[in-house]
C-alpha cells in the first residue's frame, strides 16, 4: 500500500475512475481563486484576505468579509464555497459560545481545532463533489504557547503548527472505536442493563 | 518582523496576488475597498481600520 490517505487509496484501487465526473484529479487542490494568508510577526499573527467573491468568471461581490473573528482571540480566514464557509464559521462560533456558557469555562484551543475539524469533515462529501469545498486558515493567540497558526485541508485535521497527521489519526480512532465496542459487547454495565429494562417497561 | 513591516508585506503580497489572479480583488481607493487585515496578539483581536488602510495606501 503506497499511499496513506483515503483518496490516494481509492485512486490506487482504481475506484476513482469508476465514477467519472464525481472526483477528478486535482479537484480538491484547486478550490477558488481567493487569497488569504497568515503571517507571523513580533507581536502575534497577522491574518489578511482580499474582498472579492466570484462565481465562475463573474465578480459577484466586492466587499466580502473573508477574515472572521470566532471569539476574543481566534480568527478564521476562509477560502472556497462562501455559503458553506460562513456556515462553518457560524457553527464554530456558536459551539465556542455554547461551551463557555454551559461549562462556565473557555473551550481550549485544541477543542476549537477539533470542532473545526469535525465541521470540515462533515462537509467532505460536498467537497468531493466539487460544490462545497472550504479551506480555512485558523489563527489563535494561545496565552500559554504564544501565537499559533493552522491551515486545514478540505476535509480533516489541521497542519502546520500542529503535530498530528490526519490519516494516521483517523486509522487510530477507528481501531479505538472497534476495541471499545468489543469490550462493551463482552459485558454490559449494570447501568446499561437497568436503562434497557426501564425502556422496555415504558414501551409496554 | 515589526508590525508596520508585516502589514506592508501582507498588503504587497495581496496586491501581487490580485495582479495575477482574477478571482482575487485588489484595493480600490475611490470605492474604499481595502483588503481585510486582522491582528491576533496577546491583547486580543485588532482589525486594521479602513482609515488606517487608506493612509497606508496613500503612503505607498
Amino acid at each position: 500500500m503506497e499511499s496513506c490517505d483515503f483518496l490516494g487509496l481509492l485512486k490506487e484501487g482504481g475506484h476513482l475512475s469508476a465514477a467519472p465526473g464525481v472526483v477528478q484529479e486535482g479537484l480538491l487542490e484547486q478550490v477558488e481563486g481567493t487569497t488569504i494568508m497568515a503571517v507571523r510577526y513580533a507581536d502575534g499573527v497577522l491574518v489578511a484576505g482580499d474582498r472579492r467573491a466570484t462565481m465562475g468568471n463573474l465578480v459577484v461581490y466586492d466587499r466580502a468579509d473573508k477574515v472572521l473573528s470566532i471569539d476574543d482571540d481566534t480568527v478564521m480566514a476562509i477560502a472556497g464555497s462562501p455559503s458553506v464557509a460562513y456556515d462553518i464559521a457560524r457553527m464554530l462560533e456558536m459551539s465556542v459560545q455554547y461551551y463557555r456558557r454551559s461549562q462556565l469555562q473557555r473551550l481550549s484551543l485544541d477543542g476549537k481545532l477539533r470542532t473545526l475539524s469535525r465541521l470540515l469533515r462533515q462537509n467532505l462529501p460536498m467537497a468531493i463533489q466539487g460544490i462545497g469545498a472550504v479551506v480555512p486558515i485558523y489563527a489563535a493567540y494561545d496565552q500559554d504557547a504564544g501565537e499559533r497558526r493552522f491551515s486545514f485541508t478540505t476535509s480533516w485535521a489541521p497542519s502546520s503548527n500542529a503535530s498530528i497527521s490526519a490519516p494516521r489519526g483517523r486509522v487510530r480512532t477507528l481501531s479505538a472505536v472497534r476495541s471499545t465496542t468489543r469490550i462493551a459487547g463482552a459485558r454490559r454495565s449494570r447501568r446499561w442493563r437497568r436503562n434497557r429494562q426501564w425502556r422496555r417497561c415504558s414501551r409496554c | 518582523m515589526a508590525e508596520e513591516q508585516a502589514v506592508e508585506t501582507v498588503l504587497k503580497m495581496l496586491e501581487t496576488a490580485a495582479e495575477y489572479d482574477t478571482a482575487t480583488g485588489g484595493f480600490r481607493e475611490t470605492a474604499r475597498i481595502f483588503p481585510q487585515v486582522m491582528k491576533v496578539t496577546a491583547a486580543g483581536l485588532n482589525k486594521v481600520s479602513e482609515d488606517e488602510m487608506a493612509a497606508l495606501y496613500e503612503k505607498a
